[in-house]
């Protein structure tokens, strides 16, 4: 160890002020900021001062916690996992809290896993009555054992988790039995939007049943319209379609208009085009690429919303239909894109709250097309059971 | 004896070992401990450096800990005495004053009056509650916490030639040795800009929360690192270290 010498001698002066140099030019997750730096994850952040920070989009794989001051830390879109050492953080209001009481329980209690896989995958109806009943209803006898503060504990686990909606709904509607207060009701969303929006189906089963639930509460309103604006197209548009028909739509609406119908989301947009075409058939697709194309199609090959209904794309969609057999008139093209836009999630919604006069026709037409399709399947069917049969 | 200190500008722990004149056999750990707040420069910007909370830990080969002999030990008593007040004032106050429209298509004139009526109450309610902190406090395992009870930084001297533990010789000991150190944790160190100095805190007032954090982590396992680069940062820095080898 050095000695009797002072701080201003040792203090590293030009190792710092590089470092700030660094910091202040880049806008990184935290996970990249730390790589900048040359910090080492396994061991500078032992005990260290970490309140408040934004964990947004940063991959905390491998990083020691242990003994840090982690409270109110917040964000979306983080990644952990059991190489994560929380061990002696200090996690209260962070989004940190719920895993660390997970961990807790799981390692001290060896029937936990056996209880928690029961809930998962057990009856959705006998799930919902131990749920609705505060764990009244046994499930099995290894339930019996369970304290209400663990019941709490797989209830918020359960609720992140890949389940069925019949579970997912019971939870969010008894969320009051397995939340202490506002504070932890807000921590299960924090905690969802963190960890949990690898999968879109999870999201969009989430999102539509805390939209229609808890959409008076700001916080969760807020949290879920954040995902509306999320970097990844997936899982935008699963938040946009999960909150549709929810009345958070209906009281942000204008919002999620500027929001949805902004340039970042044409991608988002695209996709839905795609997938609702996709749905309808082929010659639904042929209408929104300008590639002549019915099948193989990547959503940024698809016309934008601002492309359709247009003469002068008509023009264009009809000219790469080329040597094709049938080729859609302008007229078909602008009937078929109608009927995309009338079946399209979200945008069927803003079209049918904006008064779109020719929405109820485009979906009658849809829907009578359909009928006359799956009379000509039918009939094929027929005639080729009557060829093959006896 | 060995006393070292990385910053004794800003940190003195110094240690001097006395014979106890009732027992030649028990020796008196005697502590100086002196913390002060820093200035250092960063570019063009000065900020301060503060301790928020310090950890002295002992370690001992060959003795014992003489049995209540640690200093700061927040022993309760088993009878709590408790001094409680309350007092509460009320204060009213009414406001009156009147208005009153009438307009009558019967009359020609109109007259305007106009009333209305508040009460405003202010209510004063002191809680007073007794009772002793302490600056350094025993903790488990031959360790011990120094911070200021209502978390200010540490600027002052806590320790003055107070007797922090006494050891008693082991006979059969063939080696007796104890070791002092002084350290901080990172999350209890703050480096902020200096008082007054408004181009530096600009530049903190910029940083966010984010990048705050990561460089106080960083400067701390700076100074870590000048000052003892043989041991690895584990989240702490090694501020002091005083060893004696009690064969001398």
């Amino acid at each position: 160890m050095k000695n009797d010498i002072t701080i201003e001698e040792i203090w590293p002066e030009s190792k710092i002020r590089n470092a700030l140099t660094k910091l202040e030019e880049a806008d990184l997750p935290f996970s990249e900021l730390v790589e900048l730096l040359g910090m080492q994850k396994e061991n500078d952040f032992q005990n260290s001062s970490l309140t408040n920070v934004d964990f947004s989009n940063a991959d905390l794989r491998g990083f020691n916690f242990k003994g840090a001051d982690l409270r109110n830390a917040h964000g979306i879109d983080v990644q952990i996992d059991q190489t994560t050492n929380l061990t002696g953080a200090l996690v209260e209001g962070s989004i940190f809290q719920s895993l660390t009481e997970e961990r807790a329980l799981f390692e001290d209690n060896a029937s936990a896993t056996v209880v928690y896989e029961a809930l998962k995958h057990g009856d959705p109806y006998d799930v919902s009555g131990w749920i609705s009943s505060n764990g009244e209803q046994l499930l099995s006898k290894k339930f019996k054992n369970i304290t209400k503060q663990q019941s709490a504990i797989l209830c918020k686990k359960l609720i992140v988790d890949d389940i069925d909606l019949t579970k997912r709904t019971t939870l969010f509607y008894h969320l009051d039995k397995f939340t202490r207060s506002n504070s932890d009701l807000r921590m299960v969303v924090k905690n969802f939007v963190a960890f949990h929006l690898d999968n879109p189906s999870v999201i969009r089963s989430f999102v539509s049943v805390a939209a229609q639930v808890l959409s008076k509460d700001e916080f969760v309103s807020r949290t879920i319209l954040s995902l509306c604006g999320h970097k990844n197209v997936d899982v935008k548009e699963a938040a946009f379609m999960a909150i549709e028909k929810t009345p958070l739509f209906a009281c942000n609406i204008r919002h999620i208009c500027n929001l949805f119908f902004s340039q970042h989301n044409a991608p988002v947009r695209k996709q839905i085009i795609l997938k609702t075409a996709i749905k309808l058939g082929g010659t639904y697709v042929l209408s929104v690429n300008a590639e002549g194309k019915t099948s193989n199609l990547d959503s940024t090959q698809v016309l934008d919303y601002h492309e359709l209904l247009n003469e002068e794309i008509f023009l264009k969609v009809r000219a790469s239909q080329g040597k094709r057999q049938n080729i859609l008139s302008n007229r078909e093209i602008e009937l078929r894109q109608k009927e995309i836009l009338a079946n399209a999630p979200v945008f069927s919604t803003i079209l049918a709250r904006q008064g779109t006069d020719w929405l109820q026709t485009a979906i009658e037409r849809s829907q009578i097309r359909k009928r006359e399709s799956q009379k000509q399947l039918n009939s094929k069917i027929r005639n080729s059971l009557r060829r093959y049969s006896p | 004896m060995i006393n070292q200190n990385s910053f004794p500008d800003l940190c003195e722990l110094l240690v001097e070992y006395q014979d106890n004149t009732e027992d030649e056999n028990i020796q008196n750990c005697m502590v100086v401990l002196r913390v002060s707040t820093g200035e250092v420069q960063l570019g063009d910007h000065e900020c301060t450096v503060e301790f928020n909370r310090l950890y002295i830990s002992v370690d001992h080969e060959g003795m014992e800990v003489v049995s209540g002999s640690l200093f700061g030990e927040p022993k309760k008593p088993n009878e709590v005495n408790r001094t409680s007040e309350l007092a509460h004032k009320r204060d009213t106050k009414r406001n009156s004053s009147g208005a009153l429209d009438i307009s009558r298509t019967a009359f020609a004139a109109n007259s305007k009056t106009e009333f209305g009526y508040s009460e405003a109450m202010n209510q004063d309610i002191i809680v007073r509650e007794e009772g002793t902190e302490l600056r350094v406090k025993a903790r488990p395992n031959l360790r011990w916490e120094v911070r200021e009870p209502d978390g200010t930084p540490l600027n002052s001297t806590l320790l003055l030639n107070d007797r922090l533990v006494a050891f008693s010789k082991h006979s059969t000991a063939n080696r007796r040795r104890s070791s002092l150190s002084l350290r901080a944790k990172q999350r209890d160190i703050q480096i902020k800009p200096h008082s007054g100095d408004a181009k530096t805190e600009k530049l903190f007032a910029y940083l966010t929360t984010n990048k705050k954090r990561l460089l106080d982590i960083f400067i701390a396992k700076s100074l870590h690192e000048a000052a003892t680069s043989s041991q690895p940062y584990r989240g702490e820095i090694l501020i002091s270290q005083c060893e004696h080898d009690h064969e001398e």
